[in-house]
């Protein structure tokens, strides 16, 4: 048990006072910009790097990582209490935690949350603890047909969320990708849709519009609709945290969007944010309770809330044993390093085992921290749920202003915001989904890299294509998965009759 | 009289006391992409060196061109700078009609050439066998590099137009990771782009590099030949040039080229070079830098051209 043996020690640098201090901070630090919209993990990170130089590769590492997993802690609260995602991996918990906050359940959505947080970041950190050089390894075997591959797999998997009337979800992922394509092309270089405006050249930022279409929207519905007195003024405390059912309900769906979120968490890119929206896609699919879905059913919150978590701990897998930062936030930790000549790769577990099994257990202890910072904060939070609207609007409307605007500083991106707020509005007085606008806005630039990457990979020959077993079964899985879903939900149908 | 000597004092603190409060920096780039982070330390530096903090803020978008936008409606008072890493070629691409010599240069921190690298297993073992190869077999090779337009593209380009050699140039989205895992896992035969992101899989020992294309050696690299070496003359590097709006007062002009040639001879400034494969030239202040980025257009105009990135 030489593993359990390199863990021990772990925890023992980990618990150096020195080390302790920087996870706590990082932490903290984290959970703060999660819980502000606009604010995201990579900005917080690029301020504290040159800090967290003079503190050592380890405390640095430590420090940073905090923030990164930390905001995906707090990116949920304004989800669940204002309807405007705190991060882009938040969105889709804005349907279903939402709708239990209006229905009083603030507090057991942030409370799960919280804890399917905490239980995804762990079994995170087992699965990057035990099998991390093997999945590295993978990784690296995996070219472009493969990752095109995996991402046809993942658009099949979230059509699923294109709501009730298939062909208006259809029209609103087509509208997203369409939203995706704006600016100047990743590419090729080229100018698409800008009409000569140079703020369109950087394209429409999605931060903006997932916070005007949800943020504003909820505005302008809130303020045409008369004040109904919240159920939340009595609650006793105790019936702030998940009541035995909803506890039971969330306990699957918090394994499962553990599992998905490390699955994902290997693809480069963006993978807290497909990680939580394939997790919500699967608990809608295989739910007994679909109808609930949409109107606050818990495991629509348990489920992404873990995802998220899992998919930035795995995210760490290709950084430290590639020395590959997949994701944007994982350059910055990758920098980090750099500067002690600490270079991450095969051998960096080998060659610097303190410093690795330093961070994994300082990655357990930052885990645990964050479950103690964030459960009372629940009741604090969740007192937001009883404000009076005229309150609450003038809150909402400044954490909208603030959100759209930090992202990168522009008043244009503000402009975005209340446009996008305006048309959700309008779109969802017609029926139309907004969430497939957003998941269009988010697979289209996946896909289209991924697609345009592949072509000229292949060079005009797609009979290349047979050549790569690990693409044909990733691409036979799609049928498989079409399948299981739809078998799934037959018997979920038959077992309603049965009752 | 007192009131001459008075305003003449106050003149004279005046110049003195620049910066007398913290300096604005407008990065064109996303907060953690390799330009940030080159002036996020660069400018710790130079907050020594001032005595006044930086006020670092991002303006991604249009290869820079939105940041410099806001620095040219910027005051020429040394309280505002920005950075990019394509001034020189903004105007022909047509994204900003102003050049380099639209802005006062205070100067280029550090220049990283193009490495030449293959996967381990490749049979090639020098630039001129794999040049032999491709002329035999045009567009059979694999070339992973960034984007198209972007530099180490137009590195890769300007490689081809030099040997005469075809490849089947592959762009890719993104800073390099994607190019990292081509050339790691064998999936790309060759590719062009900086040391940094290659660097753990080079010391794994999954990459091997052929070639840069940096003036003289590298000191992160001292046995690899660069291109001149190996026959080539394939002189060029990305840098990024940190840039003030037109008209500083003369004084405040030269304290800032001052810091800066001052603060690249440094130490731990020269080791950060090192450690990211890159080299930093002193005399790249100023002057230097505005003759560095003539020469540097005048290599990417024609390949611009000829890909219709040239705005007539």
């Amino acid at each position: 048990m030489s593993g359990l043996e390199h863990l021990l020690q772990g925890f023992q640098i980990a618990l150096d006072p020195a080390n302790l201090m920087m996870c706590l901070i990082g932490v903290i630090l984290g959970t703060m910009v999660g819980v502000l919209p606009g604010l995201g993990p990579i900005e917080a990170m690029a301020i504290m790097l040159p800090i967290s130089i003079r503190f050592g590769p380890l405390a640095g590492l430590i420090l940073l990582a905090g923030v990164w997993y930390g905001a995906q802690y707090g990116g949920s609260t304004t989800s669940i209490l204002v309807n405007i995602p705190g991060e882009a991996s938040s969105v889709i918990t804005t349907i279903d935690g939402y709708q239990m906050t209006r229905k009083g359940r603030a507090g057991a959505a942030l409370a799960v949350s919280a804890i399917g947080s905490f239980v995804a970041g762990t079994i995170g950190i087992v699965i990057l603890q035990l099998f991390a050089p093997p999945l590295a390894a993978a990784a690296l075997s995996f070219g472009p047909p493969e990752y095109l591959a995996i991402m046809l797999l993942a658009f099949v998997a979230l059509s699923t969320l294109s709501g009730d009337n298939p062909l208006k979800g259809a029209m609103m992922i087509a509208f997203g990708a369409f939203l995706s394509t704006i600016g100047i092309d990743r590419i090729a270089g080229i100018q698409r849709f800008t009409m000569g405006i140079p703020n369109m050249m950087y394209g429409i930022n999605f931060v903006p519009v997932a916070v005007g279409l949800f943020g504003i929207a909820e505005i302008i519905r809130l303020a045409l609709n008369p004040y109904v007195p919240s159920p939340m003024k009595s609650v006793r405390f105790r019936e702030l945290y998940p009541n035995r059912e909803e506890t039971r309900r969330s306990i699957m769906p918090i394994l499962r969007g553990s599992f998905i979120g490390s699955l994902f968490g290997m693809l480069p890119g963006t993978p807290a944010v497909l990680a939580s929206f394939t997790s919500y896609s699967v608990e809608k699919s295989i739910s007994p309770r679909k109808a609930e879905f949409g109107k606050g059913a818990i495991e629509g919150v348990a489920g992404p809330e873990s995802a998220n978590n899992s998919a930035v701990i795995l995210a760490l897998v290709p950084l430290l044993c590639l020395g590959i930062p997949f994701a944007p936030v994982a350059a910055l930790l990758l920098a980090g390093l750099e500067m002690h000549n600490v270079t991450p790769g095969p051998l960096f577990i080998q060659d610097n085992p303190d410093i690795f099994w330093g961070f994994i257990a300082a990655m357990y202890l930052g885990n645990f921290l964050l479950l103690i910072l964030n459960l009372p904060l629940v009741g604090l939070f969740a007192r937001v749920a009883t404000l009076r609207p005229r309150v609450l609007i003038p809150i909402i409307g400044v954490l909208c202003l603030f959100g759209s605007y930090m992202t990168r500083m522009a008043l244009f991106d503000v402009w975005v915001m209340i446009g996008a707020g305006i048309v959700g509005f309008i779109l969802t007085r017609f029926g139309f989904p907004l969430v497939p606008l957003v998941l269009g806005m988010v697979l289209g630039n996946i896909l289209e890299d991924n697609l345009r990457v592949t072509t000229q990979w292949l060079n005009g020959d797609f009979s290349l294509l047979l050549t790569r077993p690990i693409t044909l079964v990733i691409l036979a899985l799609i049928p498989v998965y079409v399948f299981f879903i739809r078998l799934a939900g037959k018997k979920v149908f038959r077992n309603g009759i049965k009752e | 009289m007192t009131l001459t000597v008075f305003c003449f004092g106050l003149l004279l603190t005046g110049v003195e006391a620049y910066p007398e409060k913290p300096i604005k920096l407008i990065i064109g780039y996303e907060a953690g992409s390799a330009t940030d982070l080159i002036g996020r330390t660069f400018f710790k530096h130079m907050e020594k060196e001032l005595g006044q903090p930086f006020m670092i803020v991002n303006k991604p978008g249009a290869a820079s061109a939105l940041a410099l936008r806001e620095l040219l409606d910027a005051k020429a008072d040394g309280y505002t700078l920005g950075m990019s890493c394509s001034v020189n070629v903004l105007k022909i691409m047509g994204h900003l009609p102003k050049t380099h010599h639209d802005f006062d240069v205070i100067g280029i921190p550090l220049l990283t050439g193009s490495v030449l690298a293959v996967p381990s297993k490749s049979p090639f073992q020098s630039t001129k066998e794999l040049v032999e190869y491709a002329k035999g077999n045009p567009e059979k090779l694999r070339l992973s590099t960034t984007s198209k337009g972007a530099v180490f593209w137009i590195h890769a380009r300007y490689f081809e137009r030099l040997t005469g050699a075809k490849f089947n140039l592959i762009s890719n989205p993104g800073g390099s990771s994607f190019i990292a895992t081509q050339l790691g896992g064998a999936h790309a035969d060759l590719g062009f782009a900086a040391y940094r992101p290659l660097q753990g899989q080079i010391k794994a020992g999954n990459i091997r590099m052929l070639g840069v294309t940096s003036e003289k050696r590298v000191a992160a690299f001292p046995d690899l030949p660069t291109m001149k070496e190996q026959g080539y003359n394939m002189v060029v590097s990305g840098w990024a040039a940190i840039l003030a709006p037109k008209g500083l007062p003369s004084d405040i002009y030269k304290k800032l080229l001052d810091a800066h040639a001052k603060v690249v001879g440094l130490k731990a400034w020269q080791d950060f070079c090192t450690a990211t494969g890159s080299v930093g030239y002193p005399e790249y202040t100023g002057e230097g830098a505005i003759k560095f980025m003539d020469q540097d257009a005048e290599i990417q105009k024609p390949i611009l051209e000829e890909i219709g990135a040239v705005k007539k």
